[in-house]
């Protein structure tokens, strides 16, 4: 039991990371288009129109493939006015509640964002823009963040119920 | 429901569940899955909260602050951050307090590139903080003086804000953002007293450089090592706008890659310098774009209730003289700034407030410029200033919350302290733009 | 509940506040519009798909903001002619079927035929010659036309139109025919005239809400905006684009019209640009069929 969780949990690991390379690689990306317009433009040369909206997607993918890594780590911001004084009973509390509302949220965006996705794929819905993308692909990078993000949550719940303080 | 109630129900449970721990961005995110749930048709609302969250993130407003983070990132892990600082050191080393006055400086400098704060703390945050802490700057001397001077990025041309307030409000972009320079640089001036002052009655909180006599030639050559190859940098944000080249968000990518040239032609761009430099810049983008498409959404569910056209009917409501009212209208936006963001006060409330100032006949560039600094304060506002949470995404481990809050304070207090002079004293504001559009 | 593509007191939505206004006293106890605000509470390019999906129950939006949702929306600006023209045609009655197929209910259109689009520039210009290579910033909607006129159009948020027209990163841009006074005085040379295209505001309505209503309810509402509502409206903008226009000229503005074959050519190259833009993306024959009810 404790072995295959910790194998699914290094599986999940290993996916975050990737997921969070990925997102870096694309900011990486997106610089040097956005550097390679401007530089063809000084030089006389046209305007590649597509690198604006590139870039908008970019950062969405960026923000969805980097959070379940962030998650992992324990690394998003946190106020941490009253948390941080907690003694390890309360501590241990609080974190299953957070650790709950966490996977409820995310689950229930996960769930949804499919179903946006289904449903602009189904009606062919696409962006108003100059690239006319269909719009599912951008809407499925939400699930695919909060999904990942609900299975984190899911382990800190469990790892909460077994009274390891995170 | 009255406005209040209806705020305090939904600021309520957000208090509580950031106060427990539950990361910023989440807590947006349960609020704002619940309101929506709640007020706009149960599973509906959410799938346009889904909607609402994916328009908010994939802007292009937003790029500008994750290209800031690589420049910061990679000025800190090459060095040449730490390189201008010792640079400094030997010029100014006796003079107290002297990076937190460079951060003054660097924010008015970075300020002439970006309207957009956020962008400015990214940079700032990231490039100086870690090496100000080992230098033993205490968090008021490191923090602070980011936080403060990153807002100037709206009030000194070009800014984005200034420009959308001039589109929104129906007035003279070109006479707003000549109005706000003089407001800007009185800011500026403000935090300068208020470091060195602090400094003098508190020397502990920003040590001196025991300086060993540094010979003058040495001196020149590490300005010229250090220092003036940043020239290059600068260049290739500020320059490039003022030469037409690119645009403000464009001039955010050339700095970028202006600055991984610089480490490379240093040699200090190492294969592992550059991973670090775009995996932790792409983290802390992650980070603060969560937290700002998750205050963006929320922003969207309080002015669905209609509380926050309540809370401006409420102040317009109050029985006093004509200047108070519009003094009313300042803090009241610098107060929507706490929890709300910028963009979203501005299309709530100028639409009302600039024709009001117009029929009690004042001066509505006057009134911008006011308005704009009210926009500034509030992003740096506690509780749920979006700028304390991108300052607390760049901090070095360990800084708390309380940390960025105290810090933050001193500098809110000398904004609204440019606000009550621009006040009483319109010709700050006025008198630049006479004179240039005479 | 209600949203609007623009803020509450912005001009845009005077024959909006009025429509709510007069139903909620003409169907009062039938039908009550709440009008909840604009961009601040629902992003503009989401808010057909928020009345799709229920989130919102009404809309007052842009044609061209939901044309991925409903290809052909965007054809409300591709004419020359007024409401009562249009009106006389099939042509609501068609985008009515064509809006039922992505379940969205059109009521009808909120007009504004003055409203059209105009080129703003830098410098100087004397024709449509002029205008090639020149980089002017753009909707999505206007692309095909700045290409088909040889321009480079440039898409840039509306926050940094002023910054980078200053600068020079974009020579001009394409706007309606209000506001640009107060806010890019002295940065303006030139105002290509005629404008192009027209403005009409479609009014979309939840299909679930519209369902619970009765048949005659839904009739009548229908009625009071195509008939009586709309006819109005067509022709309130008169007096403020004479004000602006003045308010243009004083900022140094120089209204350039093309001559008429020119402006013939201009208006041609415009329809037929958005057009093979529409057949593209909806249909040659829908795109066709919609045409032959739009010209003149
Ligand atoms: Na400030
Ligand atoms: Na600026």
């Amino acid at each position: 039991m404790d072995q295959s969780l910790d194998k699914l949990r290094h599986i999940f690991s290993r996916l975050n990371l990737l997921c969070a390379i990925l997102g870096a690689a694309l900011l990486f990306f997106i610089a040097t288009i956005i550097c390679f317009e401007v530089t063809v433009r000084a030089f006389g040369g046209s305007s590649r129109l597509w690198v604006i909206e590139v870039s908008e997607y970019a950062l969405l993918f960026i923000t969805f493939l980097g959070a379940p890594y962030l998650l992992e780590k324990n690394a998003h911001v946190v106020l941490d006015l009253l948390y941080a004084s907690l003694s390890r009973k309360p501590r241990l509390i609080v974190q299953t509640l957070n650790a709950g509302i966490g996977f409820a949220v995310c689950g229930v965006l996960t769930v949804v964002g499919i179903q946006v996705v289904l449903d602009q794929f189904s009606t062919g819905t696409r962006e108003v823009t100059v690239m006319r993308p269909l719009s599912w692909w951008i809407t499925a990078s939400l699930p695919l963040g909060m999904g990942l993000m609900s299975v984190q949550f899911l382990d800190q719940l469990v790892r909460s119920f077994r009274g390891e303080v995170l | 429901m009255a406005w209040y109630v209806t705020i305090a129900v939904i600021l309520g449970p957000l208090f509580v569940l950031m106060g427990l721990g539950l990361p910023v961005a989440f807590a947006f995110l349960a609020v704002n899955l619940v309101g929506s749930y709640i007020l706009m048709g149960g599973l509906s609302g959410v799938e346009q909260l889904v909607l609402n969250t994916i328009d908010s993130v994939s802007s292009f407003t937003l790029i500008p602050i994750a290209l800031f983070m690589i420049m910061g990132e990679a000025m800190f892990r090459s060095g040449i951050a730490i390189d201008l600082m010792d640079t400094l050191d030997k010029w100014f080393g006796k003079l107290r307090g002297r990076l937190a006055l460079m951060a003054v400086g660097g924010g008015v400098l970075f300020s002439t590139l970006t309207g957009n704060s956020m962008g400015s703390i990214a940079l700032l945050g990231s490039s100086l903080t870690p090496e100000m802490e080992k230098r033993g700057y205490a968090k008021p001397m490191s923090l602070g003086p980011i936080l403060g001077s990153s807002g100037l990025a709206i009030m000194i041309p070009p800014s984005s804000l200034a420009v959308v307030l001039g589109v929104i409000a129906e007035i003279s972009i070109g006479k707003v953002l000549i109005g706000i320079i003089v407001p800007g640089l009185l800011m500026a001036l403000l935090y300068i007293i208020y470091i060195l002052g602090r400094c003098h009655l508190q020397p502990e909180l920003a040590p001196p450089f025991d300086v060993p006599k540094v010979p003058f030639g040495e001196k020149v050559s590490a300005t010229v090592i250090n220092i003036l190859p940043l020239a290059f940098v600068v260049f290739s944000v500020v320059g490039v706008i003022f030469l037409g080249l690119a645009t403000p968000s464009e001039a955010a990518a050339t700095g970028a890659f202006a600055t991984l040239i610089l480490a490379a032609a240093r040699r200090r761009l190492t294969p592992k310098v550059f991973g670090d430099t775009m995996f932790s810049s792409a983290n802390i983008s992650v980070m603060v774009l969560l937290i700002v498409s998750g205050a963006v959404t929320f922003s969207q569910l309080l002015a669905f209730t209609g509380a926050t056209y309540g809370m401006v009917d409420a102040v317009l409501a109050l029985e006093i003289s004509d200047s108070a009212i519009v003094f009313a209208m300042i803090m009241l936006v610098a107060f929507m700034g706490m929890f709300m963001g910028p963009l979203p006060i501005m299309l709530i409330t100028l639409p009302i407030f600039v024709p009001i100032v117009l029929q009690f006949g004042f001066d509505p560039i006057w009134f911008a410029a006011m308005y704009l600094v009210a926009i500034e304060t509030g992003a740096t506002s506690p509780p749920f200033g979006a700028a304390l949470f991108v300052m607390k995404a760049v901090a070095p481990i360990g800084t708390t919350m309380a940390d960025i809050y105290r810090a933050a304070v001193p500098f809110i207090i000398c904004d609204l302290l440019a606000i009550l002079l621009l006040f009483f004293f319109p010709a700050l504001v006025t008198y630049p733009v006479d004179l240039m559009f005479r | 509940n209600a949203v609007t593509l623009a803020p509450k007191p912005v001009y845009i939505n005077k024959p909006f506040a009025q429509f709510v206004e007069e139903v909620n006293e003409k169907f009062a106890g039938e039908i009550e519009i709440t009008w909840r605000g604009g961009p601040e509470v629902m992003p503009p390019f989401k808010q057909a798909e928020g009345v799709r999906n229920g989130a919102m129950g009404m809309t007052y939006t842009s044609p061209s903001y939901y044309q991925g949702l409903v290809p052909t929306s965007g054809t409300m600006n591709l004419s020359f002619k007024n409401y009562d023209e249009i009106s006389a045609t099939d042509y609501h009655e068609r985008m009515t079927e064509l809006h039922a197929e992505k379940d969205l209910i059109l009521v009808g259109e909120i007009p504004a035929t003055q409203l059209n689009f105009q080129i703003y520039m830098k410098d100087e210009v004397s024709g449509l010659e002029d205008l090639k290579g020149k980089r002017i910033r753009v909707f999505p909607t206007l692309l095909p036309l700045v290409q088909a006129l040889g321009a480079e159009p440039i898409v840039l948020p509306m926050g940094e139109i002023f910054t980078a027209l200053e600068r020079g990163a974009i020579d001009g841009y394409m706007q309606g025919p209000l506001g640009q006074a107060e806010q890019f005085g002295g940065l303006v040379k030139t105002v290509i005239q005629p404008g192009v295209y027209r403005a009409g505001f479609p009014v979309l309505v939840n299909k679930d809400i519209w369902a619970e209503m009765s048949p005659d309810l839904q009739q009548r509402l229908t009625t009071f905006l195509r008939d009586d509502f709309a006819p109005r409206m067509d022709s309130i903008w008169a007096e403020d684009i004479a004000a602006s226009r003045k308010a243009m000229e004083e900022a140094g503005f120089k209204f350039l019209e093309l001559p008429a074959d020119e402006a013939a050519r201009y208006e041609k190259i415009a329809m037929d640009a958005a057009w093979d833009v529409t057949a593209a993306n909806a249909g040659a024959d829908i795109a066709a069929e919609l045409r032959g009810m739009l010209d003149k």
